[in-house]
């Protein structure tokens, strides 16, 4: 990610080597790779195993998916420029650093192996960087890059990419030393999404740090507007290729001791820019049809400032790209010794949330109960604040829950409901809503016999997946959302969030608990490759995320 | 004349190479020494230590010594918290004990030096607030949590002032997990107010955590509570505009009434643009469980 002075011509390098079909380009590629040890377990699209065109769609969509739950906090609000800057950024990030490469998939010729990479003497001038690699790569139950005499009997191998000196690795160029804990130990390099999650939030946290606090930073401003690609640039210069926010106006300074590699970064996001041309496209960055026809349209949105996200947001809907989070085969079975299996396989969590804005309405099928925790809830006439307030739902009222649209849900009208109107109120048309933040589910209500009949089994009496009405939305896909039933082992706290690495996300201030209290989960996520137990996404009796030691899974 | 020049050339270019690498194994090996000497000396700990900085010798006073294997596996981030505290299940307060006593040392050397880190003349890279050193320590609090959590060791162990020391340290998830820690030994009067006083000088996310951990312990009186919304406000209106965003986001857990609400929507006028948008939302669906309604109007 931030090495040496020439790391960004070898960049060039591995760019050309992608985009060139001469040999020689393809040599510098081979001598950046890692050889994987073929009883690991990889995930993500691999370079090699599919035609070059779906392998770029592949890493696009990952790109863009994660790209968008890191900037969904600008969308949320309405904000645009801020979103659509940032996607530029999560896009240009990957090319530049490698070449949108993290895997790729090789005939074992006897010369793609590298010694120097995989014996680890590639660090002998750093004890800094050998001792990492030494702890992450070379020992554990699988010795995860092992010497090349220990692979000369593959016919294939599986390659992981690697800067010239060895110290990033992957799509991001993520540095060994500063990041061993939360992205190598953690196992996310074996995983292109969480490699690129990993990557997007250090992209993130340059690039908020810039946007939010603007005033500070002179050298994102032209002509007294915020100029995006500006904030893009200083939120790689920055946090990504100087460890440190206040570095972020390097780029503005030619006499910089890094300026080449800002010039070089300047010249990937320019490359970039330049996909709303399609002769542009099918030379640096040839995907699929859907996918080439939304880049031109990201491209122009980000250019011409346009103040809709609906082309991304409807494509990440609407549209699949198979093999993103594909575990790939394992190459060792020509061995003939028993394989060793990774006692703790990372279990790929590709959950793509309802987007923000623009959200389509979603039926609940059955319809569902919910209860108030607030003190006193609003309900509107409309999905969000600038509707007209209706009345106020007291605390632990219960409503019938039809659909969900984005944050909002929208509640059934009925004597309850007809009872908490407000006097005097400018409420208009029949639906009315209220923030799911606010109300927890209690649950299906099956008022309609046939539905309990169609599944014969209890437990489907309760475990129900809500299903949008087909005649509602006929181009909308199911809702990817889950119901599990489960219950606290004893009091835990509960997090905004699932942890990054292993760091863990700030706590909500409330709890599960006490034992025995009954929880509807709608995620289930393995956050590493060293976990014993899953996280849970906590619906009710309060959201947030808890950790599995403390939940124990009744129905599902 | 101009084979001699590139010969010289040559020459010139071998010997800058050979002396680079030879300064940066100086810088590592005094690296090594200055690690090493600084702290007591503890002969077979030291073999089994991994980097140069991070990995000094580990100063063992619990009441009963923690086997070098766990001294071992507490320095090395490879092993998660969970697999260390079900490597160590039989021994949770050594563990707990040799956590604390490391983490204490690793604080201390933080906010000495760094514990020895330098940057790289080689690197642009260099992230002062977020070192190995400081991922380690990061490590050893998230292990505490997971302890204290499940109720593993006594909580009167957790030495407060250790923690509170911690909050100095420029590192969001530290300062963080510190906080968990100290709050979950409880606090009174004294260390509200102290706590209190130092959110608006922690890190955006760990000052508005701070704030959603303090806000129950607030209600317990009208002058605790006073003094929250007093700091809430001061944070919305913070030179770091990314603390009122991220305050404002965490506002629905303030457990925040209409009034209290309503003042807070005061405090956001002079926030740049892309800020006020983000504040004013968030507040806004923080108000929906109030029954208010904001309607933002600024000068």
């Amino acid at each position: 990610m931030w090495t040496k002075h020439f790391k960004k011509l070898n960049c060039i390098l591995v760019l050309s080597s992608l985009f060139s079909s001469q040999a020689y380009a393809r040599d510098w590629l081979a001598k950046q790779m890692f050889s994987i040890n073929p009883q690991l377990e990889i995930q993500g699209p691999v370079q090699g195993t599919v035609s070059a065109k779906q392998y770029k769609t592949q890493v696009l969509r990952i790109i863009l998916e994660e790209a968008h739950e890191q900037a969904r906090e600008y969308l949320q609000v309405g904000d645009f420029d801020g979103y659509w800057g940032f996607i530029i950024a999560a896009m240009t990030v990957p090319l530049h650093e490698g070449a949108n490469i993290h895997f790729r998939k090789v005939d074992n010729d006897g010369t793609k192996c590298q010694e120097r990479s995989n014996s680890g003497s590639i660090f002998s001038s750093s004890t800094r960087y050998s001792n990492v690699f030494t702890r992450v790569f070379k020992q554990g139950s699988i010795e995860a890059l092992p010497d090349c005499d220990q692979l000369s009997s593959q016919e294939y191998l599986y390659q992981l990419l690697h800067g010239h000196d060895g110290s990033d690795v992957g799509i991001m160029q993520v540095n060994l030393y500063w990041h061993e804990r939360n992205f190598l130990a953690s196992g996310y390099w074996k995983n292109v999404r969480s490699t690129i999650r990993y990557g997007l939030e250090l992209v993130k946290k340059g690039y908020n740090g810039i946007y939010r606090n603007s005033s500070n930073y002179s050298c994102v401003y032209s002509n007294g507007a915020l100029d995006y690609d500006k904030v893009i640039r200083g939120s790689w210069a920055g946090v990504y290729n100087s460890g440190n926010l206040s570095a972020s106006c390097r780029f503005a300074n030619p006499s910089s001791d890094w300026a080449r590699n800002d010039i070089n970064f300047k010249n990937s996001l320019e490359k970039i820019k330049s996909l709303d041309d399609a002769s542009s496209r099918s030379s640096h960055y040839s995907v699929n049809d859907t996918e080439d026809e939304l880049l031109g349209s990201i491209i122009s949105h980000y250019k011409n400032k346009i103040q809709s996200a609906a082309v991304l947001t409807d494509y990440i809907i609407n549209h699949r790209v198979s093999g993103t989070d594909t575990t790939q085969p394992r190459l060792d079975s020509t061995r003939d010794e028993p394989v060793v299996l990774d006692q703790d396989p990372i279990v790929p969590e590709p959950v793509v949330r309802p987007p923000v804005i623009t959200a389509p309405r979603n039926e609940f099928n059955p319809i569902r109960l919910y209860q108030v925790t607030a003190t006193t809830l609003n309900f509107r006439d409309g999905p969000s604040t600038r509707f007209n307030d209706c009345g106020n739902l007291p605390k632990n009222t219960e409503v019938i829950v039809k659909a969900v649209q984005g944050d909002w849900l929208e509640i059934v009208e009925d004597e309850v409901l007809a009872y908490y109107y407000e006097e005097g109120n400018k409420c208009e048309g029949e639906t009315r809503f209220a923030h799911k933040n606010y109300l927890i589910d209690k649950g299906p209500l099956f008022d309609d016999p046939e539905v309990v009949e169609a599944d014969p089994t209890p437990a489907a009496a309760v475990v129900v997946t809500p299903t949008p009405a087909p005649r509602e939305e006929p181009s909308q896909p199911a809702q990817n959302e889950t119901r599990i039933q489960g219950r606290a082992l004893g009091w835990a706290k509960v997090r905004e969030d699932r942890p990054s690495g292993y760091t863990m996300a700030p706590s909500t201030g409330q709890v599960i608990g006490p034992a025995g209290q009954e929880l509807i989960i709608s995620e289930v996520v393995w956050n590493s490759s060293n976990s014993t137990h899953p996280w849970y996404k906590i619906e009710s009796p309060v959201k947030g995320w808890v950790y599995g030691q403390y939940v124990d899974i009744t129905e599902d | 004349m101009r084979k001699k020049l590139l010969i010289v050339w040559v020459i010139f270019i071998a010997g800058l190479f050979a002396w680079t690498n030879l300064r940066r194994q100086n810088i590592e090996n005094e690296k090594l020494q200055q690690a090493t000497s600084s702290v007591d000396s503890h002969k077979d700990q030291e073999e089994s230590s991994n980097d140069n900085n991070i990995a000094v010798p580990f100063p063992v006073k619990s009441i009963e010594p923690a086997p070098s294997q766990m001294v071992e596996d507490i320095k090395n981030v490879s092993v998660s918290p969970e697999a260390l505290i079900a490597k160590w299940k039989d021994q949770p307060t050594v563990l707990a004990n040799s956590l604390i006593e490391d983490s204490k040392r690793l604080s201390e050397c933080l906010l000495k030096d760094l514990c020895g880190e330098e940057p790289s003349p080689d690197s642009p890279y260099f992230d002062k607030n977020n070192t190995p050193s400081h991922s380690l320590l990061e490590h050893e609090l998230t292990t505490l949590a997971f302890l204290q959590e499940s109720n593993s060791f006594n909580e009167e162990l957790l030495p407060k002032s250790d923690l509170e020391q911690m909050l100095d340290i420029q590192n969001e998830s530290i300062q963080r997990m510190a906080l968990e820690l100290r709050l979950s030994a409880g606090i009174d009067d004294q260390a509200f107010n102290e706590l209190l006083n130092k959110t608006p000088s922690l890190l955006p996310q760990a000052s508005a955590n701070s704030l959603v951990m303090l806000s129950k312990e607030s209600k317990e009186s009208q002058g605790r509570r006073d003094q929250f919304i007093k700091t809430a406000e001061n944070l919305l209106r913070s030179n770091d505009q990314i603390k009122a965003v991220e305050m404002s986001k965490r506002v629905q857990y303030f457990d925040a009434d209409k009034a209290e609400i309503e003042r807070l929507s005061k405090s956001t006028c002079q926030l740049a643009p892309q800020n006020k948008k983000a504040a004013q939302y968030h507040l806004s669906i923080a108000g929906e469980a109030v029954g208010a309604n904001l309607n933002f109007s600024c000068p």
